[in-house]
């Protein structure tokens, strides 16, 4: 990989964060109240929300990536998307911020 | 059950900051944390100003190995895309009108979080604090319509008269507090930042102490290098395209614009040159109003730091002003346990001051200096704004293309036609001036009016004064 390419675009984000995944889960999603706007697929960050059949649908998996920063909760006006912290302890770990 | 004189949620700089001026003033105070370590869940907040030392002597004693002191900053203005090379850059000292000797001496000393966060965590434990990591605040105790405590995931039940919620942006106690839900889309930034591992010899050589610079593109929200010690931070983007209305309204995605303008020519050069290596992939929300928020308190309860909206509305500087508001609520809170009243009214007073305070006073004019972003965010007048800067240095000191006097007699027609921006700027900058200086801008005007008149008499011409 060339340099600038590992500096920006082709960056892996997956590999360059540690999350200690939570033990629940603290991302609530009412597919009910979703009105399909795309708000949280356009600004989530690692991309763990998705558009399937008109309505957004969250990445069974994000646990294990999501940065907590709660975007996706902002984004949405619809009511549809819940957000609580992580259990104590778990979840996202910097190091260097 | 325990029970405290005062609970701060959250140690961060606002939170810690509390606890330690709690303790100071003989109070019982306990911090619980989310995290397995104050300062773990950050990821913003990498320099600390100037005011920071004027205001919290303490400081000045304190060296984290990431430390490095910024006393030059620098603003890039690139081409749009896809070139997006330099047009224009300026590099700027401190003015030596600035009326504290820090702020004459730097700007800011950058640093990772976890260093101050654990230093001020600490510090506040020496001073008596009681400090529970590992901790997420699930509940508030109410009585008698006032938060008299908190419950956390495991349970337990901690009592106080007063609670600070120091959580964040996405503060869980101002939604429990009943204060909000959650901020609004407008009034709120989603960020993106990459952390480089740099070797701090070149670090030294190459960017010494003008450790925190910015780059500006048309169409692109602009993106900061921040450098420590031995790391760099890239990211972004600016308010224009971070704030989350925005971004979803442009379908701005933070992380995919953020990778994007890293690849631009004068940031990789940057990198190379500092022998750059990825080291982590951050991302964040920062409050960013241009209105300073009163919703911060009830009975019992006071928000601090990015929970109470307090970063400043230009460059969203966050740290010390949660630090200054977290020892105004904590003050707030013995005065008020002192009276015996922790009322709404009585927690309204921490309010008052901060809105007095040189905190609120950076709001003057928020909507004001927002619109500096808005018009930069435009990308044709971005362009426009790179071009008069360039049209004037390069025609009015560094012209070598043509005879000096043909280049001169252009820097007229370059302000002439540049009116409409520059009276953009005046827009922008004309309410604070009359806002914050009104009589000596009017005695000044007297002045000029005065030489006018002066002049016109020594040279046979006719003003009226």
């Amino acid at each position: 990989m060339s340099r600038k390419e590992e500096h920006g675009e082709k960056l892996d984000k997956f590999a360059l964060s540690e999350i200690v995944p939570a033990p629940s889960d603290f991302i609530l999603f009412d597919a009910e109240k979703c009105t399909g706007c795309s708000g949280c697929v356009i600004i989530c960050p690692m991309d763990l929300w998705k558009m399937r059949e008109g309505r957004a649908r969250l990445e069974a998996d994000y646990r294990e990536k999501c940065m907590e920063c709660g975007s996706c909760f902002i984004a949405c006006e619809s009511g549809a998307i819940d957000f609580t912290y992580p259990p104590g302890g778990s979840g996202v770990v910097y190091k260097f911020a | 059950m325990e029970s405290y004189d005062l609970i701060v949620v959250g140690a961060g700089p606002g939170g810690s900051v509390a606890a330690m001026t709690a303790a100071e003033l003989g109070m019982k105070a306990l911090m619980l944390e989310r995290a397995n370590y104050p300062g773990e869940k950050n990821a913003s907040g990498f320099a600390l100003s100037s005011k920071g030392e004027r205001d919290f002597p303490f400081l000045k004693e304190v060296e984290f190995p990431s430390m490095r002191i910024g006393r030059r900053t620098q603003a890039h203005f690139l081409s749009p895309p896809p070139e997006m090379e330099e047009r224009f850059s300026m590099v700027t000292a401190t003015s030596r009108r600035i009326s504290y000797p820090e702020g004459r001496d730097y700007f800011v000393k950058t640093m990772y979080r976890p260093e101050l966060d654990r230093y001020l965590a600490e510090r506040a434990v020496r001073k008596g604090a009681e400090l529970r990591l590992k901790t997420l605040v699930t509940g508030m105790v109410w009585e008698a319509g006032k938060v008299c405590g908190v419950r956390t995931e495991g349970g337990e039940e901690y009592r106080a008269p007063v609670v600070i919620g120091a959580d964040g942006v996405m503060s869980m106690t101002a939604r429990m507090a009943g204060l909000r839900e959650k901020f609004g889309r407008d009034e709120v930034v989603s960020l993106c930042t990459v952390d480089y591992a740099v070797p701090k010899e070149r670090a030294d050589a190459v960017i010494h102490e003008n450790c925190f610079q910015t780059y500006f593109a048309p169409g692109f929200g602009g993106l900061y290098l921040i450098v420590m010690a031995d790391g760099v931070h890239v990211g972004g983007p600016g308010v224009t395209n971070s704030l989350v209305s925005r971004a979803v309204r442009k379908r701005i995605n933070p992380a995919k614009e953020v990778l994007q303008m890293i690849n631009c020519p004068p940031i990789q050069r940057q990198l190379t040159a500092l022998d750059a290596r990825p080291r982590e992939w951050q991302a964040h929300m920062l409050p960013w109003m241009d209105q300073f928020n009163r919703r911060i308190y009830t009975g019992g309860f006071m928000l601090v730091g990015d929970a109470a909206g307090v970063p400043e509305p230009l460059w969203a500087e966050g740290v010390w002003q949660a630090m200054y508001s977290g020892r105004l609520a904590a003050e707030t809170a013995h005065e008020a346990l002192q009276e015996g009243d922790t009322s709404a009214s009585s927690m309204q007073r921490y309010c008052d001051r901060l809105e007095q305070s040189p905190v609120g006073q950076e709001f003057i004019a928020g909507v004001q200096l927002r619109q500096l972003f808005e018009m930069l965010g435009d990308p044709v007048i971005f362009d426009e704004a790179t071009d008069l800067l360039v049209d004037l240095s390069n025609n009015m000191l560094w012209n070598c293309q043509e005879p000096k006097a043909v280049s001169i007699n252009r820097l007229f027609p370059i302000l002439f036609e540049n009116l409409p921006l520059l009276m953009g700027m005046l827009r922008v900058y004309a309410p604070i001036l009359l806002e914050t200086g009104g009589d000596s801008l009017r005695k000044r005007i007297e002045m000029i009016k005065g030489v006018a008149a002066m002049v016109a008499q020594m040279t046979g011409g006719e003003v009226e004064a």
